[in-house]
């Protein structure tokens, strides 16, 4: 179920960045498509019926779901946010050398 | 010990962010420091991060490829080190950065952490690329690597679901079943992009050509050879050669389109980048033939070519007017040039017939013809713009400063003579290539025999 | 071998320190360097070889002096010497003269390489050390000449990447590479692969010496290029591409590895000489359009090369002497031809036919050297240039190829009306007033023109030496070796006598000469008053016909098809491709690279899964 979602937000990503003018835009369908990838790798480790992976006393007998899958889509995230906030800066950049975030209008700029 | 080639300079970039102005002084001597790693080194090593044993915990691997190839990267930032005059304010923190990520990414024995290293080089190369003001380029590049990067997650999380383990010698050791093909699609991909291969790498003519020295110089050489040895690691000794046919129609349409796209340029940087694409793409393309020879010629070829974008590109940056004051630089551009070209004599050559003498015995009369092809438009288009850049009447003085001209001309005497007696660079690249090939010491020696 | 080599080699470097600090001193130094080669030349014995550096594993370079080098490095030896002497004066005004005389040590050097050369790649080192280092010369030139370097080396390129090709399919097949061998293995291939190996070899040699599909670049570069080094391009350089057309024909035994049509000619070799026919009419047909002379002559050379590309073709033992001597004959000629025009242009600083004339009586010492290069360029007796234009008619004629013969005939009526358009233009007619105080050139200059032209007459008058050469050649390759005597060369058609030949010209030349002296002289008048009959004149430089001179001719194919065109057009094409890749794909939007992106992914999946 959870990989439909994810195909889905990936779709919605790949038409956002295929069809959308405005940079952030683009931008946000990076997000997008990085949120559905997360998705889709915490989905992987996920077994129907199985415990959060955590030790405790309720939980004597490891029935936990994959941890690692869990693990990586932190680290995955930590590098998201990072390129995400890099990419809003770049955008600051662009709107103060373009004055607009238009790729028709920056491309005409160029020129 | 050497995962302290990885954190040192990640030390120091945390650093000179408080302390401004260390890295500056700091670079060489972090460079020196890992080279002399290096240097007392015996290979293989494998060193558990932790104290995990490999297939469970993130291993470094230290064989013959990634040897030389940590050390050819690290004799490119120091020379880098050397020219601090290219280096901007501020901008020492991101090549500390890059060193640490470029080690990390060629010494790194985990899928999972090879993506780590490549996003953050990728992000350092993201701010590099922004380097005199070219927000534009750098963002397009962002959006493409960003994506690039996460299709490489999704490699690597499909080699975790289909083998079982992060671990590249355990996975190399395990069968996929079924994945393989997405597996292998998903890293042709995820690596295309950096590797600058035709459909997927639009990024790099307005990355290398914002007119910024430092950005071509580090990004076309260090840069690229890592990931031309990532891609050797992957698809040979990980994947066991699967898919390399796609890379192969990947890595010659890069090198036709690279050439003829350079053909028009009036910038010269601009061309350079499209030359640089070639290159890239006809180093994929013998990597993918797949065999010793290939292997150690698209290495040999990778090591000229990064030679003699190390001259052309500062040099082109720096001179815009033409060489009539600046003899010396003249010179080293030239010969940069014929070398790129494969005239008898330079070092391009040499590689090119070794890449060509595979490609002839492995039965292959295609790549040939597209190198040959590629070497005539090349030709055309470098000595368009050496008698350009010759017999331009300048008035303007360019001050090359004397720390890279003297780069500049060692490398390129380093290029005659490796044309004359090739064995400096072609015992490093047959290593490489040895080592890439030879999947059952890797995985022996990552997992001592399990 | 390889010492001479490497002497030379070395001496290069030598020669440019040394022009560095006195130009003179680095000319004379390569003009020692040329003669000592010149003398190891003959020292050398037939047969030996030696082997070199090795470039593939398991390959030893090799050199190997056989009669066939020795010849065309004699060619190109003589060819060098005599323009090295011409630069003791003609260098003072070269920009960067210790440049021009490395190169031009380099260059010989390479050359002297090629013809050694005992394998394939061995060869093909040398060819493109001279091909980088000729280019880099072409360059020095004129205005133009950076356009034309950069077409000089795309079509070399071109040619020269082919037999590379080439070379690594026979390695690929025979793990060898050295020529001896690979020509025994050769003839039992299938003919698909004898085809492709041979046409690509061939291609370098049509490439360097101007044949048809790929002449264009003779006209930009011997045009624009130094007016010495025209004179190196035309006689030392295109004779590599002449060596390596042997190469192709007869080195590789065209004979067996073919199936003979008819008159015995291989089809591979018939191939080559519908290329040569065409590059004859070409070549005559666009020099009598040239307004420059050194483009002028730049086209004869296509049209000369195509007379030695089917004499070499022939493979007949008269037929292939023709094409080998015609090369030596061309390579002199066109020296002489070139470094008259040289010395024209030192004193004249213009290579515009219609903007000189009358030279004649201010440098007469080059106009004879000029008078006797068309001569034997053109193919008239005594001069060498006609023993080996008859022998190569012979040999058609005898074979029955009339249209390959017709079209020759034509090439030599062509030859007529090209070389006597500078004739007219330059040295006769009305001399320019701002060319009244020319003078001849210095005497450095005069001596190698001089010395060219004793040895064309002596050649014409006794061309044993050379044939004897020749048939060394022709025993080496196994054609049967031509009958000759010093004078006397003789065939199943006839035989000619060049000793009586010129026994007749020199009586009718005695005789004119009498009668000139016996008969009154005419009266001396102003040379205006031919055009005006006496009237006063109020422009002078108007009246000398030089401008479209052959209008009337040119007008029949004035709308000519053009392969020069067709090439641009190629070129254009990459171009425009490379605009279109630029534009749409490297410098588009985020979008258009994902739009791509996702078209790869696609098409893998689409086609791998």
């Amino acid at each position: 179920m959870i990989y439909y979602i994810s195909i889905i937000l990936i779709g919605i990503g790949v038409y956002g960045l295929l069809s959308q003018k405005n940079l952030f835009k683009h931008l946000i369908s990076l997000a997008l498509i990085d949120t559905a990838i997360n998705l889709f790798i915490v989905s992987t480790g996920y077994i129907n019926g199985k415990e959060a992976p955590i030790y405790s006393e309720f939980t004597p007998i490891a029935n936990f779901v994959d941890p690692l899958p869990q693990a990586l889509v932190l680290t995955a995230i930590v590098i998201g946010v990072g390129v995400l906030a890099l990419g809003a800066a770049m955008l600051i950049k662009i709107k103060e050398k373009y004055g607009t975030l238009n790729v028709e209008e920056i491309r005409r700029g160029d020129k | 010990m050497i995962s302290l080639m990885i954190a040192i300079p990640l030390l120091f970039a945390f650093v000179s962010i408080v302390f401004k102005g260390l890295a500056k002084y700091a670079l060489p001597f972090i460079v020196l420091l890992n080279i002399l790693i290096l240097l007392i080194a015996s290979t293989p090593v494998v060193e558990n991060i932790g104290g995990w044993k490999a297939p469970f915990g993130i291993s470094l691997v230290l064989d013959d490829a990634s040897y030389y190839v940590v050390l050819v990267v690290n004799l490119i930032f120091l020379l880098l080190s050397l020219i601090p005059q290219i280096i901007d304010k501020g901008y020492d923190t991101i090549i500390l950065l890059l060193l640490t990520s470029t080690n990390g990414l060629v010494l790194t024995g985990d899928l999972f952490n090879s993506f780590v290293f490549i996003e953050i080089t990728a992000a350092a190369a993201y701010i590099l690329a922004y380097h005199r003001n070219n927000p534009y380029g750098a963002f397009k590049y962002l959006i493409i690597g960003g994506i690039s990067g996460s299709f490489y997650l999704l490699g690597t999380i499909f080699s975790y679901v289909g083998a079982g383990s992060l671990n590249m010698a355990h996975i190399s050791n395990n069968s996929f079943g079924q994945l393989t093909a997405a597996i292998a699609i998903l890293f042709i991909l995820g690596l295309g992009v950096e590797a600058k291969l035709f459909p997927l790498a639009g990024w790099v003519p307005d990355v290398y050509a914002s007119g910024s020295s430092l950005t071509p110089t580090i990004l076309g050489t260090a840069i690229t050879f890592a990931i031309m040895y990532l891609t050797g690691r992957i698809f040979i000794t990980v994947l066991h050669g699967t898919f390399l046919d796609v890379l192969y129609i990947l890595g010659l349409l890069t090198v036709i389109v690279g050439e003829v796209a350079a053909l028009r340029q009036d910038k010269l940087l601009r061309a350079l980048a499209y030359s640089s694409i070639a290159q890239a793409g006809l180093v994929v393309a013998a990597i993918s033939l797949n065999n010793i020879d290939s292997l150690t010629g698209a290495y040999f070829h990778s090591m000229n070519d990064l030679t003699a974008k190390f001259i052309l590109f500062p040099i082109a940056t720096v001179v815009i007017k033409g060489f009539e004051k600046d003899r010396l630089a003249g010179f080293a551009f030239s010969v940069a040039s014929f070398s790129l070209i494969g005239f008898p004599l330079f070092a391009g050559f040499r590689s090119k017939l070794l890449i060509i003498s595979s490609a002839f015995s492995a039965g292959n009369y295609i790549l040939p013809a597209v190198l040959f092809f590629a070497s005539i438009v090349e030709a055309a288009y470098l000595l368009k713009w050496n008698i350009k850049l010759w017999f331009e009447k300048s008035d303007t003085s360019n001050n090359i400063p004397w720390n890279l001209k003297t780069i500049v001309l060692v490398l390129s005497i380093l290029l005659l003579i490796i044309g004359i007696y090739p064995d400096l660079y072609l015992d490093a690249s047959r290593k490489i290539a040895q080592s890439i090939l030879d999947t059952q010491g890797y995985i022996n020696s990552v997992l001592g025999g399990i | 071998m390889s010492q001479l080599l490497l002497i030379l080699f070395i001496g290069s470097f030598l020669v440019y320190l040394l022009t560095r600090m006195n130009w003179i001193i680095g000319v004379l130094a390569n003009i020692g360097l040329a003669i000592y080669s010149f003398y190891r030349l003959f020292t050398f014995k037939v047969g030996t070889s030696e082997s070199i550096f090795s470039l593939i594993v398991n390959q030893n370079g090799t050199l190997v002096y056989s009669e066939l080098s020795k010849f065309f490095g004699i060619i190109s030896l003589i060819v060098a010497i005599s323009v090295y002497f011409f630069l003791i004066n003609w260098l003072e005004k070269q920009k960067n003269r210790a440049v021009f005389n490395f190169f031009l040590a380099l260059i010989t050097a390479s050359t002297l390489g090629v013809f050694f050369s005992g394998d394939l790649l061995t060869l093909y080192i040398f060819w493109e050390i001279m091909l980088l280092f000729s280019v880099l010369l072409v360059q020095m030139g004129k205005e133009d000449s950076k356009k034309a370097a950069l077409n000089y080396l795309t079509i070399s390129l071109i040619g020269s990447y082919m037999y590379l090709y080439a070379v690594f399919m026979l390695w690929n097949r025979y793990g060898t590479l050295v020529i001896k061998d690979i020509v025994q293995k050769i003839s039992v291939e299938t003919s698909i692969f004898k085809w492709a190996v041979l046409i690509l070899i061939a291609a370098a040699g049509i490439a360097k010496s101007g044949i048809f599909p790929l002449h264009t670049w003779l006209r930009t570069t011997q045009g624009s290029s130094p007016d010495a080094f025209s004179a190196i391009l035309a006689g030392q350089l295109e004779k590599l591409g002449a060596y390596m057309l042997v190469l192709t024909v007869a080195v590789f035994p065209s004979l067996k590895m073919f199936p003979v049509l008819y008159g015995g000619i291989p089809v591979f070799n018939y191939v080559l000489i519908v290329l040569g026919m065409i590059s004859i009419l070409i070549g005559t047909l666009m020099a009598i359009k040239q307004n420059d002379m050194k483009m002028l002559i730049a086209y004869s050379t296509v049209s000369n090369s195509g007379y030695i590309l089917i004499g070499l073709a022939t493979m007949d033992k008269i037929g292939f002497a023709g094409g080998l001597f015609h090369a030596f004959n061309h390579a002199i000629a066109s020296v002489m031809i070139f470094l008259s025009f040289a010395a024209v242009i030192y004193r004249t600083k213009t290579s515009k036919i219609d903007e000189m004339g009358g030279l004649i009586w201010k440098m007469p010492l080059t106009f004879i050297t000029y008078l006797v290069g068309i001569i034997s360029l053109a193919g008239i007796p005594p001069m060498s240039g006609f023993i080996s234009k008859w022998m190569i008619f012979v040999v058609l004629v005898k074979k029955g190829m009339f249209l390959t013969a017709a079209a020759a005939f034509i090439g030599s009526v062509g030859s007529f009306l090209y070389v006597f358009r500078p004739l007219a233009g330059v040295f006769l007619g009305q001399l320019k007033s701002k060319h009244k105080d020319v003078k001849e050139v210095p005497i450095f200059m005069l001596i190698p023109m001089l010395v060219l032209v004793v040895i064309t007459v002596f050649f014409g008058v006794i061309p044993g030496p050379v044939l004897n050469m020749i048939t060394a050649v022709e025993k080496e390759l196994n054609i049967q070796p031509l009958e000759h005597t010093m004078t006397v060369i003789k065939s199943s058609v006839g035989q000619w006598n060049t000793l009586t030949v010129f026994t007749m010209f020199a009586v009718g030349f005695i005789i004119a000469f009498i009668l000139y002296m016996v008969f009154p002289k005419a009266k001396r008048i102003p040379l205006t008053n031919q055009y005006t009959a006496g009237e006063f004149l109020y422009n002078y430089d108007l009246y000398h016909y030089s401008t479209r001179f052959y209008a009337f001719f040119e007008r029949l194919y004035e709308k000519h098809p053009s392969v020069e065109k067709l090439y641009e057009m190629f070129g254009k094409f990459f171009k425009d491709i490379g605009e279109f890749l630029n534009r749409w794909f490297y410098s588009a939007s985020p979008s258009a690279y994902l739009l791509w992106f996702s078209i790869v992914l696609l098409a893998i999946f689409w086609v791998r899964w």
